[in-house]
């Protein structure tokens, strides 16, 4: 059967546009997200590494092979079970600096543009025979089904279509950050039709050539020759090579590493992938060998390459045919699309960028747009050029070997990368060129031209590209390549750069920045980019990198900025490649390398790392950051205050004992500077710190709820080398409850030796005052006259009155000491023998007392001194009040306590004197007229009987003094009575 | 520097990919294809591999579907 060219054209175009739709729908979310991210599409999205190659290409490479053709599958499958070991770094490597390619991985690691330059010509070079091999399947396979001589127009189709799929949805987004979903969606996709296809065909090709899969046990029985030259190349030199040619290519080539890193969505996907991937190419590779032998029994009259259409057309049913067909063009449109992205991708940044740098006038991410679909059509039309020049002579999978024989260079640079910091840009170099040029002169130009150099050299090559000749070519050229690098490299010494990215490639961590920013604040980085990349571009940049961090427009802490700082160079490296990126800014967000903050400054940004990095350490390497843990501690936990300072005076350390006393929390502290913090802490610590003294004791600090004192040191931490210029260290200690504690001893202390004199003084005085009594008397017996007897009686009525004070001093003095036990006392008669008492006055008679006292009520104490109370508190009332004074005294039984309540109707106490009355000697009379002792007797004799007492202004807003005070009830005793008074 | 789990993974990947080497890239690799066994058997071999890498992953952890 044959097809037309018509038929074969809207076949081709009706896949192409499923393709569009299931890209299209994927990225308006017909399916659910979920199935996008599953691990399965990743996979399928990574079999893009079976082209027409492993479709067409593989039955003709086992024709001449044998198993032979596997090692492209089981080289895949050899590097993917190195996951961990080899992938996953790279993973974390290009996600955590937004490498795309190959390119950048190197231009990052060598901190080199020229290797990232070589990179991209070699891949490009490479590459191109790739796509032309793709584009050749196209046409012959279209010319085996319709027997059309010149397909070349469908080529052409065929090449325009699959440009405009890449440019739609392939080259939308310009930053790795946004990934291409429906693409990844079109890929997987691709992969499901060509397996299914070929299994298809396989399927069939097994029923009509041996009708059961017992049949190929038996007719290999039967033709032992099939299976003997089917093992013959197992093991061999080629063999050998050939694995080592496709455990490169499985993660290195353009589109795979695309596809493997960039459009990776999880990294857990990739673990999946490590088995899954492997899995999808031995199902392909199993088909191939029955396809093979079912070629060799049915004799399709077709070449090897393409036995697949061949068995489809004998089977008679063009569905078939049409489906295998398509499964081809689903093969060729994958690899052509991806290797077209990602080289334009790779161009753009190590081609076309630093050619053609940024200017400020212009709409940056629009010239990035277009300068990449420029890109795709031009590698499109290259490959579409590369068809037409290479000879055709060969089979499809050796114009493959030409790309995989360039990849397989990029091996000793990739050991470089993540496992030798030794190695330096100008060894990758070296060996770059010298594998590079062998590939160049024993591979690639000998396939464009029909005389090699090497035979005008006098070197002839075979004339047969065969195999063996692709496996000597990899091994020399390998060879010559690792040892370039490796003699090189430890003839060169990296470049300080160079040895921070190899850190940074070795572990993933960024480095620690050397100096201080010169800019301040996120406006200030605007401004600096602005020259470069125009002051749009550099607004959305620095805005975007803003949110990646969590910070904002007014942050000013320098660690912080450092942060942004790395964030933008990683979010200009996916946009335009590592070194633009870095060079930009280095250049425009300049460090101050001088500055000596650095250090301590960045002392937050190494613990975090360090914190981060915690659960990897081992050996040495732990036990410094247990020790360094345990310092730490040792400042967290103490019960001083703890605040270190940078020279320029930035906090740089805040503990926890500082943060309950200042109330200011360790995120807001670190990073400002001192007088920036709260007040009223700000100001205080910088007046101290700017004082020569080194200790401050006892500073009192006032805050609007209350007062603190705190004693202050502070320290200077010593740079060795430094001499004096180095950090401080604030120390700060809450004193307050201390300097409280002291002013109340201090306060009984005095009280206390007031006590002591007044004894003192009440003795010595009580014997002259006896003598003068006595003597009055005798000249009051033997008065001569009225005159002198009042004299005299005088005389007995003022010692009367010193005896009386000096018993009221003694009094106090011993009131804290009981000499009899408690009665029950009645405390009406107190009350009354105490209003006898105080009626004695002249003043007195002319005011009222009112007793509301219960006569039965009895109280627990000593009748004297509750006489002397009432005797106080009555004296006091007459001397304060006037004429028409009114004191009134009630009681109230509550609780087992008796409240008694006295009432007079005086002027008041003065708010500013009430809190002193109860002070000893405090005294509003005249000097002579008072001791001032009455109502602090009154409240010890009060307190003696477990009493509480209480003056206060009268309520009720008229003029007068209240008193309240509690005593216990007789018969209602507690045990604390018991205790205080047995 | 790597966690536990990287570490068990890292060393179950290097060990296999010695396995792997062995059967596929080894004079053991000749020896067994001079015996010219059935057509079958290298696939056998190879599913095999892949199984016990997906079981290894799986049991580093790094497995998450």
């Amino acid at each position: 059967m044959s097809f037309s060219l018509a038929t074969l054209s809207a076949c081709a175009i009706a896949y192409l546009l499923l393709l569009f739709l299931v890209a299209y729908g994927t990225e308006r979310r017909w399916l659910p997200p979920a199935v996008v991210r599953h691990p399965m599409v990743y996979t399928l999205s990574l079999c893009s590494y079976a082209t027409m190659w492993s479709y067409y290409g593989s039955v003709g490479f086992a024709h001449r092979f044998g198993l032979g053709f596997a090692t492209i599958y089981i080289g895949v499958t050899l590097a993917f079970i190195l996951t961990p070991v080899l992938l996953m770094p790279l993973l974390r490597l290009t996600r955590t600096h937004q490498l795309t390619s190959m390119a950048d991985v190197f231009a990052f690691r060598f901190d080199s543009q020229l290797a990232g330059v070589i990179v991209t010509l070699m891949m490009l070079g490479g590459s191109l025979p790739y796509i032309a091999l793709q584009i050749r399947a196209v046409a012959e396979s279209t010319q085996v089904l319709s027997r059309d001589p010149s397909p070349e127009p469908i080529a052409v189709g065929f090449c325009i279509m699959v440009s405009v799929f890449a440019i739609i949805f392939g080259a939308r987004h310009i930053t790795p950050r946004d990934k291409h979903s429906g693409l990844v969606a079109a890929i997987a996709f691709e992969s499901v039709i060509k397996l299914v296809a070929l299994l298809t065909v396989a399927s069939v090709a097994v029923i009509m050539a041996f009708g059961s899969p017992a049949g190929v046990e038996h007719w290999l029985d039967t033709n032992p020759q099939a299976l003997e030259s089917f093992y013959a190349p197992v093991g061999g030199y080629e063999w050998i090579n050939l694995l080592i040619l496709a455990f490169a290519a499985s993660f290195m080539l353009p589109r795979q590493f695309h596809m493997a890193f960039t459009e990776n969505l999880r990294p857990s996907s990739l673990a999946t992938a490590s088995w899954a991937f492997p899995l999808f190419l031995l199902f392909i590779a199993a088909a191939v060998p029955l396809i093979l032998w079912a070629g060799e029994v049915l004799q399709p009259g077709t070449v090897p390459d393409y036995y697949v259409l061949g068995i489809a057309m004998l089977s008679h049913s063009p569905l078939l045919a049409l489906f295998a067909y398509v499964g081809g063009i689903s093969a060729a449109s994958a690899m052509i699309i991806l290797a077209t992205l990602a080289l334009s991708s790779m161009s753009l940044n190590h081609l076309f960028l630093p050619l053609v740098p940024p200017t400020p006038g212009t709409d940056f991410y629009a010239v990035l747009r277009w300068a990449r679909r420029g890109l795709i059509v031009a590698i499109i039309a290259a490959g579409y050029l590369f068809y037409l020049a290479l000879e055709r002579t060969e089979g499809l999978v050796s114009w493959g070997l030409l790309t995989f024989v360039a990849i397989a260079q990029l091996l000793p640079g990739l050991i470089g990368v993540l496992f030798w910091t030794r190695a330096t840009r100008s060894g990758l170099i070296a060996g770059l060129l010298t594998g590079g040029l062998i590939w160049l002169v024993a591979v690639i130009m000998p396939a464009l031209t029909a005389v090699s150099p090497l035979d005008v050299l006098g070197m002839p090559l075979p004339l047969s590209q065969g195999v063996t000749h692709y496996a000597n070519v990899t091994f020399w050229s390998v060879s010559a390549n690792t040892l370039a690098f490796c003699l090189v490299s430890l003839c060169t010494r990296p470049g300080e750069r160079e040895v921070e990215a190899a850190a940074a490639c070795r572990d993933v961590t960024t480095r620690i920045p050397r100096g201080a920013l010169l800019a301040r604040s996120p406006t200030q980085f605007v401004q600096r980019l602005a020259p470069v990349t125009g002051y749009a571009i550099s607004m959305a940049e620095v805005g975007k990198a803003l949110t990646d961090v969590g910070l904002d427009w007014n942050e000013s802490r320098p660690e912080r900025l450092q942060q942004l700082r790395e964030q933008i160079e990683r979010n200009l490296s996916g946009m335009m490649g590592p070194v633009l990126a870095r060079m930009i800014v280095e250049e425009r967000l300049q460090l101050d390398t001088d500055a000596r903050s650095a250090l301590a400054q960045n002392v937050r940004l190494i613990e975090e790392r360090l914190e981060r990095s915690r659960s990897r350490f081992r050996g040495l390497a732990a036990e410094l950051d247990q020790l360094r843990r345990y310092h730490r501690q040792i400042l967290e936990d103490l019960p001083l205050g703890v605040v270190a300072v940078t020279p320029n005076l930035r906090v740089v350390r805040w503990n926890p004992a500082i943060e309950t006393l200042t109330g200011i929390s360790v995120a807001r502290a670190v990073g400002r500077q001192v007088e920036e913090l709260d007040s009223p802490w700000g100001p205080f610590f910088q007046a101290f710190l700017d004082e020569d003294g080194n200790h401050a004791y006892k500073r009192r600090l006032r805050r609007a709820s209350e007062t603190r004192w705190l004693s202050l040191h502070k320290a200077l931490i010593a740079e060795p080398g430094f001499g004096e210029a180095g950090d401080r260290l604030l120390l700060v200690e809450d004193v307050t409850e201390l300097q409280l504690l002291e002013e109340e001893l201090t306060h009984s202390e005095r009280l206390a030796s007031i006590g002591r004199l007044a004894a003192g003084v009440a003795h010595e005085i009580g014997n002259p005052v006896t003598g003068i009594a006595c003597l009055a008397q005798e000249l009051k017996d033997e008065a001569p006259d009225d005159a002198t007897a009042d004299a005299a009686w005088q005389i007995l009525e003022q010692t009367q009155r010193i005896n009386t004070i000096v018993q009221t001093l003694v009094g106090y003095a011993h009131a804290g000491s009981r000499e009899s036990k408690p009665q029950p006392v009645r405390l009406a008669e107190a009350v009354e023998e105490a209003m006898r008492v105080v009626h004695l006055s002249k003043r007195a008679r002319s005011m009222t007392f009112q007793s509301r006292v219960d006569p039965a009520l009895e109280v627990m104490g000593d009748l004297q001194r509750l006489i002397q109370v009432f005797v106080n508190l009555l004296s006091n009332a007459v001397d304060a009040c006037g004429d028409e004074g009114r004191v009134r005294i009630s009681t109230r039984v509550l609780g087992g306590r008796v409240h008694v309540h006295l009432l007079d109707n005086g002027p008041g106490i003065p708010s500013h004197i009430r809190d002193k009355v109860l002070e000893p000697f405090f005294t509003t009379k005249a000097p002579g007229h008072g001791t001032g002792l009455g109502l602090p007797l009154v409240y010890n004799i009060i307190r003696e009987h477990n009493g509480e007492f209480r003056i206060h202004a009268r309520r009720g807003g008229r003029p007068g003094t209240e008193v309240l005070f509690t005593l216990p009830l007789a018969g209602a005793r507690s045990e604390r009575d018991d205790r205080r008074y047995a | 520097m790597r966690t536990g789990v990287e570490t068990g993974a890292n060393s179950a990947s290097v060990v296999l990919f010695l396995v792997a080497l062995f059967l596929f890239a080894s004079p053991f690799t000749v020896w067994w294809a001079a015996l010219n066994p059935p057509w079958y058997l290298p696939y056998l071999l190879w599913l095999a591999l892949t199984a016990v890498c997906a079981i290894a992953m799986r049991r580093a952890g790094l497995h998450e579907l």
